[in-house]
């Protein structure tokens, strides 16, 4: 499978050292060459506004966009994740801002201007706590009148402690004016009263073209005084949009009769806001992806500490029934991070993630795809391969809290962050630089070609193509016998047609004696 | 025009350069108009760590208007970056005829002033500034692991708590505001987390000027007096600085 890795940091870059972690990826539906990719970067001049990565050749090259508000003095903005709508064109954003740490909802129609973002939603944390992890969705509702936008971000939002899985969403946010469909107050989505204060920071939802949507968010039932979670992992679903009086409740848990499907009950998840694993934090690591092609079938990733003291681990599980009931794991990857998911338009499901190996030395970025649903294990894909060590972390997260994989059509795209030591040997799979970079020496070098730069993290564009698959011709079903021709009655002896007597001979017409000419009569006297 | 102070408080990217093409970009994907020129920068004034490099290099300044601009001048630009791709450009905020070495004086004057603009509103919004030295720090409010072992319902978590923690300063002298005792109480966000990591960590022996807030640095309540912006610590060494700003 063709597999392109791209390090995003432009050219006119090549001077910088940000620990440009946490990264996200949108891809335009309607014009694949259209992608957006955001990470903690700084906008290079300072400013109010903090920069987006835009791509229009299909992510081969990559500038810097300096159009979402909200930038701080020293810091571009928190949390940020960004979708095209389907075919609108339009971009959306959902983020914590770095200036007043408000959650914001943003639009733009066009990605590629100078203009500022639009705020559609700015609402402040509330009780003191920023808010966690806006994660944001969006689509073209084409099966409705008017074919919509619909936009959907959920986040930990302590408006709604202790329940505060959040989904903040709109139903048409094309083109209307601010909200544009946003509601101040969004949706609460769960249905249990977490004894462990609140739900985890990480709220993720996956929407099918049907109007199906699924949304995995984590229960906590209990926070230990090791600041170890004891926690459920909870899919709920709607099958219309998010609409109606209640939302988000199409699934029930026989269990407790409460909406929500618990997937699992009472995983321990450490929360260690501190450098745990490889310089990287943990604690609320989820992903969840619906199949484009079969919205009965989604799968759900998460992260916990196996039996309490078990190295920090993915799961991957899968449900067939639409979230009622869900396989055992199908797989795991100890020493894991950031799962994500996506499923393409052939239901061949994408798995993305990041391990710790070669004794912690070792940041590995792998990416696997199935097409049978993961009975047997596909081979991972090596993105990346880089050192865990350097640079040394200057803040939290150090790779990030999330990395993305989606998909259109039959092609894998996603993104994630890494340490930038140009070496070959660090991409398996190949890399490409725009930044100035010696891959003899494994130098960075700053815009004169000459100075050499420190290494840091920098965000990595990815696509993997997947052939055309051709399914091996099937076996014919024998043709079942056809019943053997029905005897036709014969038809009546015709009788044969009787031969018809010969026609005389006629003989050759005898010469007829000419007619004596007859003397015409003498007129007579008429007598008197 | 506006005054070589105010150009370079809005700049991010100030710098003196030669025009070496009108009409011209230095990036393919940002297309020459008439009024993008390509410039070699000669020497930078003001930048942030990402563009310091750009002396000696081309980029393309997008020219309010190429009227009174020529092929060979040397000009100041005071700019802000627009476009980060196969080359940078940016866009003119103001520009002055001249080298940087003619307005030696002007140009370090308004550095200086950027540099101070954000002290001079950390010192207007701080409620106590001192001068003094700090104690060991400690954890300000029960631990989370403390508080759930005692069977209090535990706070609300988030991966942008920031962790505070404490010191006690021993007060050299009050710099602003009102403060009697000889030492008072520094809370400070431990975390590293992106929205806390800039912030002032303080270390048993830490010897400065202290802007002590009511509010963090986003403008929310704090549990008691706090260091939350990085310029809310300052070396004692700019005291006297400090002292100026606040006369």
């Amino acid at each position: 499978m063709p597999v392109t890795v791209v390090n995003m940091i432009p050219k006119a870059l090549s001077g910088e050292t940000n620990q440009d972690s946490e990264p996200n990826l949108a891809i335009n539906p309607n014009n694949t060459k259209q992608i957006v990719g955001t990470a903690f970067t700084p906008n290079p001049s300072g400013g109010s506004l903090a920069p987006i990565f835009v791509s229009s050749d299909g992510g081969q090259t990559w500038v810097l966009n300096a159009i979402v508000p909200g930038a701080s003095s020293s810091f571009p903005t928190f949390d940020i994740t960004m979708k095209f709508g389907g075919t609108s064109n339009t971009l959306y954003g959902g983020i914590i801002r770095a200036d007043n740490t408000n959650m914001a909802i943003l639009r733009t129609k066009n990605y590629l201007s100078n203009t500022p973002m639009t705020v559609l939603l700015n609402r402040a944390p509330s009780g003191g706590s920023i808010d966690d992890q806006p994660w944001i969705q969006a689509t073209t509702a084409t099966s409705v009148s008017g074919s919509p936008d619909r936009v959907y971000v959920g986040s930990n939002d302590q408006l709604t402690s202790p329940k505060s899985a959040h989904m903040d969403q709109s139903l048409s946010a094309a083109t209307a004016a601010p909200p544009a469909g946003f509601t101040a107050a969004g949706i609460g989505l769960a249905s249990r009263s977490p004894a462990g204060g609140q739900n985890g920071p990480s709220i993720r939802q996956t929407i099918h073209s049907s109007g199906r949507i699924y949304v995995a968010y984590f229960n906590w039932t209990a926070f230990s005084s090791a600041s170890n979670i004891t926690s459920d992992v909870v899919v709920c679903r709607d099958d219309n949009w998010g609409q109606g009086g209640s939302p988000y409740t199409a699934l029930v848990d026989p269990g407790d009769s409460k909406a929500g499907m618990r997937v699992v009950k009472g995983v321990t998840i450490p929360w260690r806001n501190s450098h745990f694993i490889g310089q990287e934090r943990v604690g609320s690591h989820l992903a969840i992806a619906v199949d484009p092609t079969n919205s009965n079938t989604v799968y759900l990733a998460w992260c916990d500490s196996p039996g309490g003291t078990g190295p920090y681990t993915i799961h991957l599980r899968k449900s067939t029934n639409s979230g009622v009931t869900w396989s055992a794991d199908i797989r795991t990857v100890a020493n894991g991070i950031n799962p994500g998911l996506a499923v393409n338009s052939s239901g061949h499901v994408g798995f993305l993630y990041q391990t710790l190996t070669t004794n912690g030395t070792k940041w590995e970025t792998h990416i696997e795809i199935s097409n049978n649903g993961f009975s047997t294990a596909p081979t991972p894909i090596v993105l990346a391969k880089v050192p865990s060590a350097t640079p040394v972390a200057s803040f939290l997260p150090y790779l990030g809290d999330y990395i993305y994989l989606t998909a259109v059509g039959t092609t894998f795209y996603g993104i994630f962050s890494a340490n930038n030591t140009p070496d070959n040997a660090n991409f398996p799979n190949g890399v490409k630089y725009q930044r100035n970079a010696n891959f003899t020496t494994h130098q960075l070098l700053n815009v004169n070609n000459v100075t050499p730069v420190a290494v840091s993290i920098d965000p990595f564009f990815f696509s993997v193509t997947e052939g055309i698959t051709i399914q091996p011709i099937q076996t014919i079903s024998p043709i079942h016998v056809v019943a053997p021709i029905q005897t036709i009655t014969p038809i009546h002896t015709i009788v044969p047609i009787q031969t018809i007597a010969p026609v005389h001979s006629i003989g050759p017409i005898e010469p007829i004696d000419p007619i004596e000419p007859v003397e015409p009569a003498k007129p007579q006297k008429p007598k008197k | 025009m506006a005054s070589v102070q105010d150009l370079t408080h809005q700049s991010g990217f100030v710098f003196e350069a030669q025009i070496t093409q009108l009409g011209a970009s230095t990036s393919d994907a940002y297309p020459a108009t008439p009024e993008t020129a390509v410039v070699r920068v000669t020497a930078i004034v003001k930048s942030t760590p990402a563009l310091s490099g750009y002396e000696g290099q081309l980029i393309t300044v997008h020219l309010q208007s190429a009227a009174g601009h020529q092929v060979g001048q040397q000009s100041m630009f005071f700019t802000h970056g627009i476009h980060y791709g196969d080359g940078l450009v940016v866009e003119e905020i103001g520009s002055t005829p001249g080298v940087a070495r003619s307005m030696t004086a002007d140009l370090d004057n308004a550095v200086k002033a950027s540099a101070d603009f954000g002290m001079t509103q950390r010192l207007a919004e701080a409620e106590l500034v001192v001068t003094g030295v700090a104690g060991a720090p400690k954890p300000h409010a029960a631990p989370l692991a403390a508080a759930a072992a005692a069977g209090e319902v535990v706070r609300k978590v988030s991966e942008h708590d920031p962790d505070w923690w404490s010191a006690t300063v021993t007060i050299d002298a009050v710099e602003k505001g009102s403060h009697t005792a000889k030492t008072t109480e520094v809370l400070y966000p431990n975390s590293q987390d992106v929205a806390w990591f800039q912030a002032p960590k303080i270390k048993e022996g830490d010897h400065g000027v202290w802007l002590l807030h009511n509010r963090d640095r986003y403008g929310k309540a704090v549990p008691a007096l706090a260091v939350t912006h990085p310029l809310d610590f300052r070396p004692i060494a700019d005291a006297p600085r400090v002292r100026n700003l606040l006369k």
